[in-house]
């Protein structure tokens, strides 16, 4: 996906006009590492949807992906040189041992890895995967949202269709209700409830077990447009009564958005030209001005969920991570953030301790620190390298490569130590894969500045912001400052002055993406 | 136009720089090329956001309106020094003051949700006892009342209410479960009023299933039609009959033959039927309680619901659903609004199942007894019990507690406070609660099992404990409660089939060998005199051993296990704790049946818990933390919030004197007590600011660990269970509930007595039950009705005319103040 086509005709010039008009400038503008980045914006296609992907508590780090302190021996760079980021090299990699990421292993051209990247604390910010995407949960306060919200924002002006931020859990989770929404969304707990959310031909006869496979009968489908149209023109008479409050307005002409969106969502195929939204959506998710048609996608039906019983956690999981992939495939839900984490879970976890008995997530595993923690982020890394190896396989319908080169994936954990003691925000590990036409893959880079002595060491020396991770993210998505609004994105707090210093060296980390990750 | 031209060739010029820098510093050619140029974003999203904000003016809220507008002048709207400004008010100031003249093209709808934003909650006077509420001619005309969409539980009853006897069970789960959660906002979930996709595909999901199905059911159409197929007759009927049950109204003009049109467009008979019930289940009136009113417009600016309108708030207020068939008969008739019918119709919901059930969810709100969701109480902190059957037990309880205290004694606020008297409950809880005897067993008992991670518990040990704990203190001396031979442990359980059963108990204890060297063992037939089987075993109190005893055969039937001592060790050396670490039984003939422990057992007295479980605030279900800490702060928080109505905001890392890791919640330490920790990190600014609220609460309620025992101290494990320390308990702190002079309190019976004689926490109290019948927060505007609600709730001053017959000072005539209150029969938009 490109953007700014249509201006493609004043980017005619020539490099001697530019030589020319800018030949004064060049006197005066030294050279510094910021000056590189705008070009990446530039020169870079973007990615069209963004996945998020949360596995919560601490993760042991000595295995992510690097064993034990081999790794300090080659790290260790001085933040006045200009090649501080450190990538490795192929060669370096091998010593790079991941239990994780082990089955991963075979897609390591897919995804880079991230060390050495701090976000701010905040308040009850603990077990929050919701600071994942705003670097700190103190943001979450009315107004402020997390950028999948501003991700959907953006592509929602961009598409013209009214485009909400989709959350699912795994319904074992009390924080993740709030996953991304600032208290906006409700998040799918139930895979059958997903799919049917995503508009994969559910309808009442499938439903009730008539039929769960396969399209429904067109004439059914239109019939069910008919009625929601019919829905919407009574929301619509009800607006336009001149005794209803201007509150009332404002939440009627919401939910008319929300209809509009069903309808691109459900019915896109019925429907060539997509519901105009005359309104722009007064929620994060809106902002629709001229909508533009979708393709048609064959095969976008629901799996078969005859035999779904909903409440086995793998099966479950394994399902949301097919409903993503279909939905990428099928167009709809370009955002899109899944909860992997049994979070506070206590009882029998078969599928990953198959010879325990009954075990206590947090206490017993998440902060353990032990193999059985290795063991439980093996097994979401083998759910993310399904994902991948799925998206990796199917290519665009819109052209561009393939799902995963289109596809923008972030998986991160709130914390990034996981010991008794802290609920530590330093050393987050992340996983980002896809947005070829902007990202790097297949690196292990590390951020890690001089002057941090350890993993749990907080905010010290100096340290990579995950708000620059943020902020990458949206650049690759092809958002720029003006999309996000201000400087820099989300919480930075009194720890401005140790993010501050990575910009020593030159470059901006409120503005440019993370060096090494973003394609030079 | 000139300018933004500017503007775009400016950034394109400087892209241009930056691009030739780029390209000249690297030797590279520029990636500008036809294939691959992309052109400044930023550049982009100029024009795009200048075509969304044309637009979107209109439809910002009342928040983003004034951010945009007004912030500049008056400052961030939580701090705006023009709280509570009228539209009128607004639109005065935009006509006379010149700074404002640019505002001039707000339109009244923008000034409408300016002022709305601008509304705050009402101020309360501290009266130390008298009505806080200051109603002035101001707050008289009340304040506006929005449209509410059905939460979840609405939209679920709803759903039963119209279509459990007309679907498959399985279809009518189908349609309900996709409603989503509402999540909570605040206090109560059904505050939520929001929209999201999820919702708007929720109520499309449902509806889809239900439309699909009936118009194949014949007792549908002989329902609403009555008719024997669907065909246009019969579409016609269901219509205006459905249409008008389901929409809690009459049909308007023009809005059956729209419907009507869509059942022909859709190619009629079944498939057009349930085209046209799709719709209908998505449509407006269905999805949300619209009132409009009836008849003129008084000079308040209210008008009188209509009987539909009345009919269907009282219904969703009291019992979450649409009106009954004897409401609706009421409200078709017209005959809701007289007063005499809505008193008759008020009394009979106030004594159903129903009200019952939403007065219950209201205390579960307020109390966050339906949160955690997810326990993870570690095994080596249950010692023994099941966290799960606790905190099931412990809702059970509170809910039998609420009950009682509401609908059975009829009692008051105080009370609410007070009460420690003991209702039915399960073993479970039950054994939290007699192991406010047993604090020092329970330290001793986790410290050994740490030690032995492996040991299972068939039975609890303070079950078995037949210990003495001083009870009060005389001239610096303990005093003991009477300790003797008859201090017998029980428990019941049953045995089935007959067959041989063994009996094995392990046991320790700090009791001295030589005073007290034997346990008595008898096995007692329910109902039988003589026990079946005595045994007297010696016992090493100083090491934990295992003694079974010899098979015993076991007719099928209800037994009792008796233990005691044949010594009375306190009259001679004191008092000892003993414990039996596990008792098991099995049957070599009988098959290990589960044992029955009746509730409530070991209550200090009959009717009573302890002292120190003061109200509200010392049932388990509220003390529940889900884990092994307490979440002092969040306890606190709740308390304040909740019960005190105090606006606490999250702690911004951002404030100036927040250093890093202020904001990290402590972990249990060694060397401090989380309690110790937290008032570390909190009694210098910023922190003290909202900590000296939130800190007396949350620190008297250390007296209660995670699961709602009672303990003298914090016992810190790390996460292996491993015991770090003991911390002692006692607090001493001015509860700051009114004023920061109020005397110190030292326990949760204090702070709740503290609570009683203010007037602060029962106008909180009014306030929270508003806004839970109300579903919107109450603003100054509604000062007098809530005058009038704290008047009826403590007994305090004159109230309006229509609730001056109910019996003040009790809960009950406060809920019901509400429903009978003119200001609940009127809307303002």
């Amino acid at each position: 996906m490109t953007r700014g086509l249509d201006l493609v005709q004043y980017s005619k010039k020539d490099r001697r006009f530019f030589l020319k008009s800018a030949s004064g400038l060049l006197i005066v503008l030294p050279f510094m590492e910021s000056l590189l980045m705008p070009k990446i914006a530039y020169a870079a296609t973007f990615a069209k949807r963004f996945i998020f992907l949360h596995s919560g508590h601490g993760m042991p780090l000595q295995y992510f992906p690097k064993p034990g302190d081999n790794f300090k021996k080659v790290n260790g760079y001085k933040i006045s040189d200009l090649t501080s980021i450190k990538v490795f090299s192929e060669e370096e990699k091998k010593g790079l041992v991941s239990p994780i990421l082990a089955d991963l292993s075979d897609l390591s051209k897919k995804f880079s890895v991230l060390e050495g990247i701090d976000y701010c604390p905040g308040a009850d910010a603990n077990h929050s995967p919701e600071a994942c995407l705003m670097s700190s949960i103190a943001d979450r306060q009315p107004g402020k949202v997390t950028i999948d919200h501003k991700i959907a924002e953006f592509l929602s002006k961009k598409s013209g269709r009214s485009i909400s931020s989709t959350v699912i859990n795994n319904g074992y989770d009390k924080w993740a209700a709030s996953v991304g929404t600032a208290g906006k969304v409700v998040g799918q707990t139930d895979a059958k409830q997903f799919f049917k959310s995503l508009g994969f031909s559910v309808t009442a006869q499938q439903a009730m077990g008539a039929s769960l496979v396969g399209d429904p009968v067109a004439n059914q489908r239109m019939n069910s447009k008919k009625s929601v149209d019919v829905a919407k023109e009574e929301f619509q008479l009800l607006l336009k009564d001149p005794k209803i409050s201007a509150t009332d307005k404002l939440q009627l002409q919401e939910h008319i958005n929300y209809l509009n969106e069903l309808e691109n969502n459900i019915f896109a195929d019925l429907n060539p030209s997509p519901v105009e939204n005359p309104n722009p959506n007064p929620s994060p998710g809106g902002g629709v001005v001229n909508p533009k048609p979708q393709p048609v996608v064959q095969g976008c039906v629901s799996p078969s969920l005859t035999n779904y019983s909903g409440t086995n956690f793998d099966n479950n999981l394994n399902l949301f991570i097919d409903g993503i992939v279909l939905a990428a495939k099928c167009n709809k839900a370009p955002v899109i953030n899944l909860m992997m984490h049994k979070y506070d879970f206590s009882g029998s976890f078969k599928e990953i301790f198959a010879d325990e008995g009954d075990i206590t997530i947090h206490e017993s595993v998440g902060h353990a620190n032990s193999d059985k923690t290795t063991k439980l982020h093996r097994y979401f890394g083998s759910k993310v390298a399904k994902l991948i190896a799925a998206l990796d396989s199917v290519p665009d319908p819109e052209g561009g490569g393939s799902l995963l080169d289109t596809s923008l994936i972030y998986w991160g954990n709130d914390m990034g130590v996981s010991n008794s003691d802290h609920h530590v925000k330093s050393q987050l590990p992340a996983l980002v894969a896809g947005a070829t036409g902007f990202l790097n893959s297949g690196n292990f880079i590390d951020y890690n500045g001089e002057g941090r002595t350890n993993d749990s060491d907080y905010f010290k020396g100096n340290i990579r912001p995950h708000n620059q991770l943020l902020i990458t993210i949206m650049m690759a998505m092809g958002m720029t400052e003006a999309d996000w609004g201000g400087t820099g994105y989300g919480h930075y707090g009194n720890d401005n002055q140790f993010f501050a210093r990575v910009d020593s060296a030159g470059g901006d980390h409120k503005k440019n993406p993370l060096p090494g990750l973003a394609k030079a | 136009m000139r300018t933004n031209l500017t503007r775009i060739w400016l950034k394109f010029s400087l892209l241009a720089v930056f691009i030739v820098l780029i390209a000249c510093s690297r030797g590279k050619k520029s990636s500008l090329n036809v294939k691959t140029e992309k052109f400044s974003s930023s550049v982009l999203s100029t024009v795009q956001k200048d075509a969304s904000q044309s637009k979107q003016g209109a439809f910002l809220d009342g928040p983003s309106l004034y951010a945009k507008n007004c912030a500049t002048c008056h400052g961030v709207l939580e701090q705006s020094a023009k709280k509570n400004k009228t539209p009128a008010n607004i639109k005065a100031a935009i006509a006379s003051i010149t700074q404002m003249a640019h505002l001039k093209n707000l339109t009244a709808d923008e000034i409408d949700l300016i002022s709305q934003a601008l509304q705050a909650g009402p101020t309360l006077s501290a009266t130390g006892g008298g009505n806080p509420f200051q109603c002035t001619a101001d707050s008289k005309s009340g304040s506006k009342t929005p449209f509410k969409r059905l939460t979840r539980n609405e939209f679920v009853n709803v759903y039963r209410d119209l279509f459990a006897d007309l679907v498959p069970a399985a279809a009518l789960k189908e349609a309900t479960d996709s409603f989503p959660d509402d999540g909570f906002d605040g206090v109560f979930a059904n505050k939520v009023n929001t929209k999201t996709y999820s919702n708007v595909f929720g109520m499309y999901g449902g509806a889809d299933v239900i439309a699909y199905l009936l118009p194949k059911s014949n007792s549908f159409l002989t329902r609403y039609g009555p008719c024997g197929s669907p065909d246009d007759a019969c579409a016609t009927s269901i219509v205006n009959n459905f249409g008008k049950r389901a929409l809690r109204r009459p049909l308007i003009a023009g809005e059956a033959d729209r419907y009507l049109g869509l059942y022909r467009d859709t190619g009629k008979g079944v498939e057009g039927l349930s085209a046209m019930l799709l719709a209908v289940l998505q449509s407006p009136s269905f999805v949300y309680r619209i009132e409009s009113g009836a008849g003129a417009e008084q000079a308040d600016g209210s008008k009188s619901l209509s009987a539909y309108e009345l009919a269907s708030k009282l219904s969703f207020v009291m019992a979450e659903s649409l009106p009954d068939a004897v409401l609706w008969a009421k409200a078709v008739d017209g005959s809701i609004l007289k007063n005499e019918v809505y008193l008759e119709q008020l009394n009979r919901l106030a004594a159903s199942p129903q009200f019952k059930n939403r007065v219950l969810d209201f205390f579960r709100g307020l109390s966050g007894v339906s949160k955690p969701a997810s326990l993870s109480y570690a095994p080596y902190f249950l010692s023994g019990l099941d966290g799960k059957k606790v905190t099931d037990e412990a809702r059970a309880e509170f809910d039998a507690f609420i009950a009682d205290l509401v609908f059975d004694s009829k009692l008051g606020y105080g009370d609410l406070m007070t009460s420690n008297k003991a209702v039915a409950m399960g073993s479970q809880v039950a054994a939290v609660y007699s192991g406010d005897e047993l604090k020092p067993v329970m330290a001793n008992l986790a410290s050994t099992m740490n030690a032995s991670p492996g040991l299972s518990f068939t039975w609890k040990i303070n079950e078995f404990s037949f210990s003495k704990n001083p009870v009060e203190q005389k001239d610096g001396v303990a005093a003991w409660t009477p300790h003797g031979v008859d201090a017998l442990a029980k428990k019941t359980f049953k045995w089935a089939p007959a067959g041989d059963a063994k009996f094995s108990f392990e046991t320790k204890g700090d009791a001295l060998n030589s005073v007290f060297p034997n346990l008595i063992i008898r096995i007692v037939k329910v109902g039988v005199a003589n026990p079946i089987n005595e045994t007297k075993i010696v016992v090493n109190w100083t090491d934990k051993k295992v003694h079974s005893l010899n098979a015993i055969n076991l007719p099928e039937g209800d037994y009792e296990i008796q233990l005691s001592s044949d010594n009375d060790e306190s009259s001679a050396q004191g008092d000892r704790n003993v414990w039996i670490y596990s008792a098991d039984v099995t049957g070599s003939g009988g098959q290990k049946s589960d044992v029955v422990i009746p509730g409530p057992v070991a209550l200090p007295a009959a009717g009573t818990l302890a002292e120190n479980r003061a109200g509200l605030f010392g049932r388990v279900a509220f003390l529940q933390s889900g884990d092994n800490v307490t979440h002092l702060v969040h306890r606190g928080l709740k308390v304040r919030k909740n019960f005190l109505c105090e606006e606490i905001k999250p702690p911004d890392a951002t404030t100036a004197g927040v250093e890093a890791g202020d904001l990290t919640p402590p972990m249990p330490r060694a060397d401090k007590s989380m309690m110790l920790q937290i008032k570390d990190k909190t009694t210098r600014s910023p922190c003290s600011g909202c900590h000296n609220n939130i800190n007396p609460p949350g620190f008297v309620l250390e007296e209660f660990d995670g699961l709602g025992r009672h303990r003298n101290a914090e016992i810190a494990f790390d996460n292996t269970g491993k015991i770090l320390a003991q911390h002692p308990i006692k607090v001493s702190m001015r509860p700051n509930i009114e004023t920061p002079d109020e005397p110190l309190v030292e326990s949760v019976k204090d702070f709740a007595l503290a609570m009683k004689q203010s007037s602060k926490a029962p106008a909180c109290f009014a306030q929270r039950w508003f806004e839970f019948a109300q579903q919107r927060a109450p603003k100054a505007l509604d000062s007098c009705f809530l005058k009038d609600l704290y008047s009826v709730l403590q007994d305090s001053g004159a109230r309006s005319e229509e609730i001056k017959s109910l019996q003040a000072g009790q809960i009950q005539s406060m809920f019901i103040a509400l429903l009978l209150s003119n200001e609940f029969k009127i809307i303002r938009k």
